[in-house]
């Protein structure tokens, strides 16, 4: 007599395969973990002047220098900062000229090379105006002429 | 073969139970992370720029032209004042920054080839020279210049005193 063999069926199991789940919030991990790393070393936390006619960029030009010019509040105390680094006078007159010398020069007849750098400067809105012309100096003194002041776009518009 | 098939039932069954199983637990520690740095990451504000052109007739390094100036305005600013900046235009007391636009517009439309040089008191803050800036930027005043002033320690920076 043949016997009938019983198909016994199991309950599929429902279970939820973290295995790629895993590895998608991981890559999301090392994202925001190198994206809070990597903050902009040129800039500094500054409060910058409104302007209604400031331009934006959509990319940053090639070989721009960007020079913060900070103001304690409290302190009244202002410092040039450049890549992270406080600067003196003499850093900062190195600085330009080292920008200079890396980039494009132009000359009109008869009159020394001026330079095609581009210097970007990010004062704060209530540094002293004497603070941003020794910048400015500085920057004439290179023969760089060509210069930007950063702003921030009026709040309502 | 019963035998056989509920052997073979066996091993499927053990074979499951020790089929590595990733921990749920770990997927909660790795979120718990991942907030941590979304909340951690600051957003970069977008910025903009004026963009204006040092003179270079005037300053530490000089350089000659032969270009004649045109029509030119200036424009004093005293930001030193306890109440309210004072702007002045060739002279004349301006009102606020509106009437500033309002007059270099003015200017402007009569004589194309105007020349505008802002001159800031040493200790004004930066905000009013913006400011003058973009009301030349707004009358569509290209040609601006910064007058110098003699900075400690740095002689005599750009622009001549007058």
């Amino acid at each position: 007599m043949a016997r009938r063999i019983k198909k016994v069926k199991y309950p599929s199991d429902c279970k939820m395969q973290m295995t790629s789940m895993i590895d998608v919030v991981f890559l999301l991990l090392l994202f925001f973990m190198i994206v809070s790393e990597m903050v902009k070393m040129e800039l500094e936390d500054i409060t910058l002047p409104v302007a209604q006619k400031g331009v934006s960029e959509i990319r940053d030009p090639k070989g721009r220098l960007i020079i913060n010019v900070t103001w304690d509040r409290y302190r009244h105390v202002s410092h040039i900062v450049i890549m992270k680094r406080v600067c003196d006078i003499q850093a900062l007159a190195t600085a330009l000229r080292n920008a200079a010398d890396a980039g494009k020069h132009s000359q009109e007849p008869g009159g020394p090379p001026t330079s095609e750098v581009l210097i970007k400067i990010r004062a704060d809105a209530d540094v002293p105006y004497e603070k941003v012309m020794v910048v400015m100096a500085q920057c004439a003194k290179a023969y760089i002429y060509k210069i930007s002041f950063a702003t921030k776009e009026p709040v309502g518009f | 073969m019963v035998v056989v098939l509920k052997s073979r039932i066996v091993r499927e069954i053990l074979a499951e139970e020790y089929e590595y199983e990733i921990p749920t637990s770990m997927i909660d520690v790795v979120f718990l992370l991942l907030l941590f740095f979304i909340a951690g990451t600051k957003m970069r504000k977008s910025e903009q720029k004026l963009d204006t052109e040092l003179p270079k007739d005037a300053g530490i390094n000089p350089i000659p032209t032969k270009v004649i100036p045109p029509r030119e305005f200036r424009i004093k600013i005293d930001g030193t004042s306890p109440t309210a900046p004072i702007f002045m235009l060739d002279n004349m007391p301006v009102k606020d920054v509106n009437e500033l636009v309002f007059k270099l517009r003015s200017a402007a439309a009569s004589s194309p080839q105007l020349s505008v040089v802002i001159v800031g008191k040493p200790l004004s803050p930066f905000r009013y020279i913006v400011n003058a800036l973009d009301a030349c930027k707004i009358s569509e005043i290209e040609d601006v210049k910064f007058e110098g002033f003699a900075v400690e320690g740095m002689g005599k920076a750009i622009g001549d005193n007058r």
